[in-house]
């Protein structure tokens, strides 16, 4: 793979824009591609990847909290409702303490 | 005459003098000037150059920073070549602002969607509560006060009704059924009305039977009056007449109609009596009469304040009738305006989630692919060297 090839790779995969600018630094810098640099390079990408799994899995969490309180809607009198959009809003409170938790596990990983 | 004065000589050598000095003074200005443009011919190449040092130190300290940069860019690499743990928490702290940013909004969405519930629910109760207020409650205080005055009224008879009692003993019981049929008549109006109009009746009926009797007593009595008195006379005649003509037939006579006499005495003091009674009967009627009435007043105030309080009643139960299904339709599109608005952010998050999820496995695509290239990929330590030093260490 040449540096060119490498180049137009990362600039085709979707990045966290300052992470592509990071890295076409990183491969402008580099005199001669070796195989280590190319592993460094897809350490990056999975690593970006694990992260959009993440956000995908709390995005979808999300989704299915949102049909159910929808489903659950005309069977719940107004108190009820408040009820549950309060749950709701604590649920949603617990989901960005595990991202967060999530996010910095990996980051100690790393 | 060509003789020269001494003067003459004297001024002429004054002046040749005089322009030797001036010939001599524009030498020496002539040779400052040329010194003059030859330093300053100098100053300007030593400038010159001097600028050029300048412009060159600034060029290598330029290529100094430059060098610098790369030097940084050299360790940046360094660091990724050596998978700095540094280097990637950055980005991973950059990862996590981001996600941080995007749950902030999603909290936001919620913090809308929870105020405006709140919001539309509270003006909803606020309605419902105007509503019931002007259309059930108003109306049945206002029944309520009017039972309140029912209840004044009744007692006021009832005290009324008690001084009656105290004035006619004989109607008593009737009064005293009258009392609670008063306090009461709001609920039993109509009976209190039927036993006020039997009574007035029975009051009236009572009331022409006593006048009859009344009349025809006094007639009885006055008949009998008249018959005692014809007797009287007839008996003052027979007795006259026996006593002249045959005694014994006479006093007979007489003794029969002194018994006759008698009789129509005992005839007057009954019809005395009865008289009597009729007339304290009719009197009792009399004064009942007006309890009666009063409690026929009652029974009409009762009649009213009832059918009042059904009107009250049967408005209540038809704003009933609006105001709960317009409750219920007010709550099902609250419900439906939320459901609506929880599906539609469901489906974005869907779609995101679908998106992360497709630049996820295109990343993992990609990393394989990178894998696999750098498995033919020249090492920057030959393998073979690597190998020696694994040997070495161990």
């Amino acid at each position: 793979m040449t540096k060119q090839q490498l180049i137009e790779l990362v600039q085709n995969v979707h990045l966290e824009e300052n992470i592509q600018g990071l890295l076409f630094a990183f491969i402008e810098s580099v005199p001669e591609l070796k195989a280590e640099h190319v592993d460094a390079i897809a350490d990056i990408l999975q690593y970006q990847a694990d992260f959009y799994d993440a956000t995908a899995d709390l995005f979808d969490a999300q989704a299915e909290e949102c049909e159910n309180l929808a489903a659950n809607m005309q069977t719940l009198n107004a108190q009820e409702q408040t009820d549950k959009l309060a749950a709701l809003k604590t649920y949603q409170d617990n989901l960005v303490a595990q991202v967060t938790k999530k996010l910095d596990e990996l980051k100690a990983k790393v | 005459m060509a003789t020269k004065r001494f003067g003459d000589i004297t001024r002429g050598a004054e002046a040749e003098v005089i322009a030797r000095k001036r010939e001599m003074q524009l030498r020496r200005r002539e040779k400052r000037d040329a010194r003059r443009a030859v330093w300053h011919e100098r100053r300007g190449r030593a400038m010159a150059t001097l600028t050029r040092v300048k412009d060159g130190v600034a060029g290598a300290y330029r290529n100094v920073v430059y060098g610098a940069g790369a030097v940084s860019n050299v360790c940046a690499t360094a660091k990724i070549m050596a998978g700095s743990p540094e280097y990637r928490a950055e980005i991973a702290d950059y990862l996590a602002g981001k996600t941080r940013d995007g749950i902030a909004a999603l909290d936001d969405t919620w913090e809308k969607i929870h105020a405006e519930y709140t919001n539309r629910e509270k003006a909803l109760i606020d309605g419902a509560k105007n509503a019931w207020r002007e259309h059930v409650e108003d109306p049945v205080n206002e029944f309520m006060a009017d039972y309140g005055s029912a209840i004044k009224a009744g007692t006021v008879l009832g005290v009324v009704v008690k001084g009656a009692i105290a004035t006619a003993p004989i109607w008593a019981p009737v009064t005293v059924a009258a009392i609670p049929a008063a306090v009461t008549g709001i609920a039993a109006g109509a009976a209190v009305g039927v036993s006020g109009a039997a009574l007035a009746g029975l009051g009236y009926g009572g009331y022409k039977l006593g006048k009859a009797a009344v009349t025809i007593g006094k007639e009885t009595i006055e008949g009998a009056k008249q018959g005692m008195a014809d007797l009287k006379v007839d008996a003052s005649k027979f007795r006259k007449t026996a006593e002249g003509v045959v005694t014994q037939f006479g006093y007979a006579l007489g003794a029969e109609l002194e018994a006759q006499i008698a009789n129509a005495k005992q005839r007057i003091e009954t019809g005395k009596q009865e008289f009597t009674r009729v007339t304290a009967e009719l009197d009792g009627m009399i004064n009942a009469f007006p309890h009666a009435a009063k409690a026929l007043g009652a029974e009409w105030l009762a009649g009213k304040l009832g059918e009042k309080a059904t009107a009250a009643l049967q408005k209540a139960e038809t704003t009933q009738g609006i105001v709960r299904p317009a409750l219920f339709e007010a709550e099902a599109s609250l419900e439906n305006g939320i459901g609506t608005r929880l599906l539609i952010l469901s489906g974005k998050n869907r779609a995101q989630a679908a998106k992360y999820r497709a630049e996820s496995i295109d990343l993992s695509n990609n990393v394989t692919a990178l894998r696999a290239s750098a498995m033919q990929m020249p090492t920057m330590i030959p393998v073979e060297q690597q190998v020696r030093v694994e040997e070495r260490i161990q």
